[in-house]
């Protein structure tokens, strides 16, 4: 149930009360709690590697020793979760789990945040009189899943809205593992689990972005990760959308894959498809053989010629077959009887073949045409 | 210049029934419905001088391969099969022994003396003329040690009929029956 948020205010000569104190702890933790939700998506925000280690039992067989390397996670209620020290996997939190699946099954790894009542320093204030925690843990637990169970991670508690960070509310995912049953030990850690499910990386809820220095720059990875894709909207050259990968500093490659300038002029290194513009012309050529249909060109499909919203022109001559005669004799002589096209493009082409040794005779074989397409779209009508 | 070469070709027996290239985009991966929209023409002139045999493959039994062009698969294409290293080979020499057509049942028999084939083999059958409106296409696949494919056919009415039989490693094959 929401209620409205208190913000604790303070007066010359007040006597505090510890309910004072918590209120202004509270109201601040419940705020960046707030923030971490709607303005962030959850997930990893740094680290929080699954490290595998390859060993080996004392029988000799392969297993890995798997460690959470340090980092931050924010889960979904906007509470921070922070790892400081590697942790290692407990194959006994494992065991204890009963989960065990088939073999080859990926066992989903999660961290969940949690508040623990911090132990109390033997000669501190206080510790003599009631005995009352002055302390609370950020603490975290590092746990497993069934297989299969990380495609609800959407469907978790949520906070409400004027809630603050909830305490074991949310798992965030951060890999999987398998498991070998024979040696009870873990064999393989990885971040996905091969069905397209991965860890998850926080993110950002915005409708707006503005960049303060001239330049807006996302990329796939971080900025000294080589090869990543990056696009950048900048000032430079009058303002410009480049796209393309980025070298080692970060800098996207120079011809970019593609650039749109301020004029509207759009340069791409590729090819471009997609819809055909009013008023442009398609070009297709090749070969076709007998009783094949020739192709249209690159982005027009057979409904818009259907639809009379392409007109085709199309230009075909017989391909002379050269030196492939019916039989192993060499003085045959192919002369074209037939090249045609019908409403549907097919191809009709048919060689008369002479064989001009004795005994002469000749044979009708299927051929093959060359041919050339021009796909006209009228300005009124292009998609 | 090219350098690639679609090739259509039977699902079920992997003969090669035609040829294009296309320059502007050589390496598009398109399925034989966008290739080929109203299927395959196959025409024979050979066979029996004088009879010209014309089927008609539908795309739905059509797959497209592309491969490295060689101007013999353009010219020549139903000289080839594709291996099942998704290659070009030439046409196995082999015939089908028999392919007979009655009124209610189509027969074929890859191997002479109704030998049982060594292995799996896949039979497509397509039956055209008579009183038939459309096609008839049959197929079916031998498994290893029977020796015959057998295809029940609605009672056809009396006529002249082209059957074109293919079957896998064997040389396609093409009957011009008459029932009466």
């Amino acid at each position: 149930m929401s209620s409205r948020i208190e913000r604790p205010v303070f007066y010359e000569g007040q006597i505090l009360g510890a309910a004072d104190l918590e209120a202004g702890s509270n109201y601040g933790r419940g705020q960046q709690a707030r923030h971490n939700r709607y303005l962030h998506t959850w997930g990893i925000a740094n680290g929080l590697e699954l490290d595998p280690k390859g060993e080996k039992t004392a029988d000799g067989k392969d297993f890995v020793r798997v460690t959470v390397k340090p980092g931050v996670a924010i889960d979904g209620t906007g509470r921070e979760i922070v790892v400081p020290e590697p942790e290692r996997l407990s194959d006994a939190e494992f065991i204890r789990l009963n989960i065990l699946q088939e073999d080859g099954a990926w066992y989903p790894v999660y961290l969940i945040g949690e508040d623990e009542t911090a132990p109390q320093p033997a000669f501190s204030i206080g510790a003599c009189n009631n005995g009352q925690p002055t302390r609370k843990l950020e603490a975290y637990e590092i746990t497993f899943g069934r297989p299969g169970d990380e495609q609800s991670l959407d469907e978790q508690r949520e906070a409400a809205v004027s809630d603050g960070p909830l305490d074991r509310a949310w798992r965030v995912l951060l890999g999987f593992v398998q498991w070998d049953k024979t040696i009870n030990n873990f064999i393989v850690a990885r971040d996905d689990n091969t069905k397209g499910i991965s860890r998850r990386y926080a993110g950002v809820q915005a409708d707006e972005v503005n960049a303060r220095g001239g330049t807006l720059t996302l990329r796939g990875r971080p900025r000294d990760q080589a090869g990543a894709p990056a696009v950048i909207i900048g000032e430079a050259n009058g303002g410009e959308l480049r796209f393309g990968l980025q070298d080692a500093k970060g800098n996207i490659s120079d011809p970019p894959l593609f650039i749109v300038t301020s004029k509207g002029d759009l340069t791409a290194a590729g090819k471009i498809t997609g819809s055909v513009q009013p008023g442009s012309v398609q070009l297709q050529s090749g070969a076709a053989s007998d009783g094949t249909i020739i192709p249209l060109p690159p982005g027009i499909t057979e409904k818009q010629v259907a639809d009379d919203q392409v007109k085709l022109h199309i230009q075909i001559t017989a391909r002379i077959p050269g030196g492939f005669q019916p039989d192993n004799s060499p003085d045959w002589v192919a002369v074209p009887l037939e090249c045609k096209l019908d409403a549907s493009r097919r191809v009709f082409c048919l060689f008369r073949w002479f064989r001009l040794s004795t005994p002469a005779t000749f044979q009708d074989l299927p051929g093959a045409c060359n041919y050339t397409v021009v796909a006209s779209v009228p300005a009124a009508t292009g998609s | 210049m090219i350098d690639k070469i679609s090739l259509f070709h039977l699902k079920d027996t992997k003969h090669v029934i035609g040829a294009v290239t296309h320059t502007a985009d050589p390496d598009r991966k398109a399925s034989a419905a966008t290739l080929a929209p109203g299927g395959v023409l196959i025409r024979d002139f050979v066979t029996m001088p004088g009879t010209v045999f014309t089927f008609l493959v539908p795309p739905d039994e059509v797959d497209v391969i592309s491969v490295d062009f060689d101007e013999e698969l353009l010219l020549q294409p139903r000289r080839f099969v594709i291996g099942e290293d998704k290659k070009p080979a030439p046409q196995p020499t082999s015939a089908i022994n028999t392919a007979t057509l009655t009124a209610t049942k189509i027969t074929i028999t890859p191997n002479a003396g109704a030998v049982p084939v060594t292995e799996d083999t896949f039979v497509w059958v397509q039956v055209s003329g008579g009183s038939l409106t459309t096609p008839i296409i049959k197929s079916i696949k031998i498994e290893k040690g029977s020796a015959t494919a057998e295809f029940p056919l609605t009672r056809l009415t009396a006529g002249t009929y082209q059957m074109l039989a293919l079957a896998t490693g064997r040389l396609p094959r093409l009957e011009d029956q008459i029932l009466t």
